[in-house]
């Protein structure tokens, strides 16, 4: 049993037994935080396959830079080596942000490498075009530097830096035309590494914007994924995660060392899954946030890992075979009236703030996560005319299992469609996002929406 | 996979009626599960929706549930016997095939199909489904790198995309790919794009419904 494995470089982890697997190398996961079974090649060609259980998984993968433009140098050139070459310019162009904003790194690398020309090249004048300088470790000392010796920095708009076929740059604002036919020094363009979908495939991982690891959700920081036990380095999160790689490498290193001492489960109530009612659709381990459920091979019936849980009944609520289900789960008692499903923690925690006497008369439910709530009991709760529901889910980015809460108002909207089709009032069900420190704008919409105003 | 769709709520309350005072929604463990269309999870919701409707309109109806296995094979319906013959009218979740073995069984009773069966696909994304087969009669992917321009081309083309097709998109939709810009790709990037000058002649549609309805015999099986 590894304590951790690398998919992709390895990095130094004091007192841990790791071991680093290549992406391209790996076949197969199972398991969950604690005991992952994971099955990887030596080589592509190879068709033995190595088993080895690990109790986290890191992965850190490099991205792939481009260039965006042929017969231009780019920032992580070695370019003092070029220098003769170089100085035959009068001007030296170093460009960042070009079709993209780069990352925070790049304009260290630009700033350091611009500064290093300009003391070689004694008759090259350097210009510096950008769109954003951002700043990380001593970038501002960089760019006062640089201004200071007389690098000239010009910041242009997405439209007002063309660089033609032929490499000649032009450069408009409204008070400045300029055209170079000079050197061309560029941030390279950076994108997701190549196999970072395959390694999202075999660990079931959301995927984030651009095609990289990690969703932007609050709870996701700085390295975690949505399944426990992986996290996230580096190149593998995004753009601008090399960044901060020293602080989110020991945070990770430290969480590790945590969960080698001891794991919990995160919920107490056991989901489990009926083997003689699931038909093995996947669609359970599509919706899971988590990457909790996965194929019971000896069962031939999905199952959920336990400690990979995180109890929010996305699972249960789109299972098309009914076949998921709280152990011990209490029926409910449908109750007349106005009926509250609220958020534990985000709403929740906005509703405790208010006076409770103003809403005895709701009839308030917690609920683990919008993802929760089931097509069928809602409709339960609108057989009468008179009762009418409300969800109060998470905001995007923050909701704790990822997209629980798009799910959520997804099953609302399909319901208020149906309503619509029957002639009934659509606004018998709402759906409202309220984050925990909403008190005020919830004791105001719950007012209203009692009183049956939108 | 066969892949179904839940008929519009509008045109289900339509051919069921007025004239009858008990309901059986009976779902399909199998395929239309799959493609969320005929499941348990459908049939529960639906059972609860049609409440709701028929208690709006002041009408009394009774409604059950059930799901078996699979509506195509006549074992799973002896299930749901008593329920089929205590209840007025039966709504069938299953695709068209299921419906049909539901009459067969039990020929004195009513049955109305809940979906409309769409197509043989594949999970092309999470609630997404698409077509991949016809089910022709005479495979040909085995000529076109795996990729069949009868079920994936608008017109069935078998020799290469007409000119409908504009930036890889089919012009009967955009959201269609053009499946000769992806054969012509997979052939490029497999070295065989000569493959694809072999001349196809006009396909015999005989082993497809042109020929009549269809039957299959195994021998090895089979009751004689």
């Amino acid at each position: 049993m590894y304590d951790l494995v690398f998919i992709g470089d390895s990095i130094e982890s004091p007192n841990m037994n790791t071991l680093s697997i290549k992406p391209e190398l790996l076949v197969k996961s199972r398991g969950e935080i604690g005991n992952f079974n994971i099955s990887y090649k030596n080589t592509v060609e190879d068709s033995q396959l190595n088993k080895i259980k690990t109790s986290n998984i890191i992965i850190n993968l490099d991205t792939e830079k481009e260039k965006l433009i042929e017969d231009t140098l780019s920032f992580e050139e070695d370019l003092i080596s070029k220098k003769d070459d170089l100085a035959k310019n009068e001007y030296i162009l170093f460009v960042q942000d070009y079709l993209k904003t780069s990352p925070a790194i790049m304009s260290k690398f630009g700033l350091e490498k611009a500064i290093t020309l300009n003391k070689e090249l004694e008759k090259s004048q350097i210009y510096y075009f950008y769109r954003s300088m951002r700043f990380i470790d001593e970038n501002d000392r960089l760019f006062e530097e640089a201004r200071r010796n007389g690098i000239i920095f010009l910041k242009y708009e997405p439209e007002g830096l063309i660089i033609s076929d032929d490499n000649k740059l032009t450069y408009k604002r409204e008070d400045i035309e300029l055209e170079f036919n000079n050197q061309i020094i560029m941030a390279p363009g950076i994108k997701a590494n190549n196999y970072i979908n395959r390694v999202a495939r075999i660990f079931n991982l959301e995927m984030g914007p651009d095609g990289f690891l990690q969703p932007e959700n609050v709870y996701l920081t700085p390295t975690y994924t949505g399944k426990r036990g992986i996290y996230v380095l580096g190149g593998s999160r995004g753009i601008t995660a090399s960044s901060n790689f020293e602080e989110e490498l020991e945070f990770t290193l430290n969480e590790i060392a945590i969960s080698l001492e001891n794991i919990e489960p995160v919920v107490s109530d056991e989901r489990v899954v009926d083997d003689q009612k699931c038909i093995l659709c996947y669609t359970c381990y599509r919706v899971c946030p988590h990457g909790a459920v996965e194929r019971d091979e000896e069962l031939n019936s999905m199952k959920i890992n336990q400690l990979a849980c995180q109890g929010c009944n996305a699972c249960i609520s789109n299972c098309p075979a009914n076949a998921i289900s709280i152990v011990n789960e209490e029926e409910k008692e449908i109750k007349q009236g106005l009926h509250v499903l609220m958020r534990e923690n985000s709403a929740q925690t906005s509703f405790d703030k208010l006076n409770q006497d103003k809403f005895s008369d709701l009839n308030v439910e917690t609920i683990p996560c919008s993802s929760s709530i089931r097509k069928k009991e809602l409709y339960t709760y609108l057989q009468e005319p008179e009762n009418r529901l409300l969800i109060l889910g998470c905001y995007e980015e923050s909701c704790k299992h990822i997209n629980g809460d798009k799910r959520g108002e997804q099953i609302v909207d399909e319901v208020k469609r149906t309503l619509e089709k029957l002639n009934m009032n659509k606004d018998r069900i709402a759906f409202k996002r309220i984050s925990p420190r909403m008190a005020e704008d919830l004791d105001q919409y719950l007012s209203n929406w009692k009183e049956g105003l939108s | 996979m066969i892949v179904g769709e839940q008929k519009d709520l509008n045109e289900i309350i339509d051919m069921l009626g007025d004239d009858f005072d008990s309901l059986l929604i009976a779902g399909c463990g199998t395929c239309v599960t799959v493609s969320m269309a005929g499941g348990e999870k459908e049939v529960e919701a639906l059972a609860e929706i049609l409440n709701m409707h028929y208690k709006n309109i002041g009408r009394d109806v009774k409604i059950e549930t059930a799901t078996v296995k699979r509506q195509c094979d006549f074992e799973f319906l002896d299930e749901l016997e008593e329920q089929v013959k205590r209840n007025d009218l039966t709504l069938s979740l299953a695709c068209g095939v299921g419906v049909q073995q539901l009459v067969e069984r039990y020929p004195d009773k009513i049955f109305l199909p809940g979906l409309n069966t769409t197509f043989y696909g594949a999970t092309t994304d999470t609630g997404e489904w698409s077509e991949r087969c016809i089910g022709c009669g005479n495979c040909v992917l085995d000529q076109y790198f795996g990729i069949c321009p009868i079920a994936r081309c608008s017109k069935s083309l078998l020799n290469g995309p007409c000119g409908g097709s504009q930036d890889g998109k089919c012009e009967v939709d955009p959201e269609i790919d053009c499946v000769w810009e992806l054969i012509y790709n997979r052939a490029k990037k497999l070295g065989k794009l000569d493959e694809l000058t072999k001349l196809e002649p006009p396909k015999d549609w005989s082993t497809y419904r042109d020929g009549g309805p269809r039957k299959l015999i195994n021998e090895e099986v089979y009751n004689d």
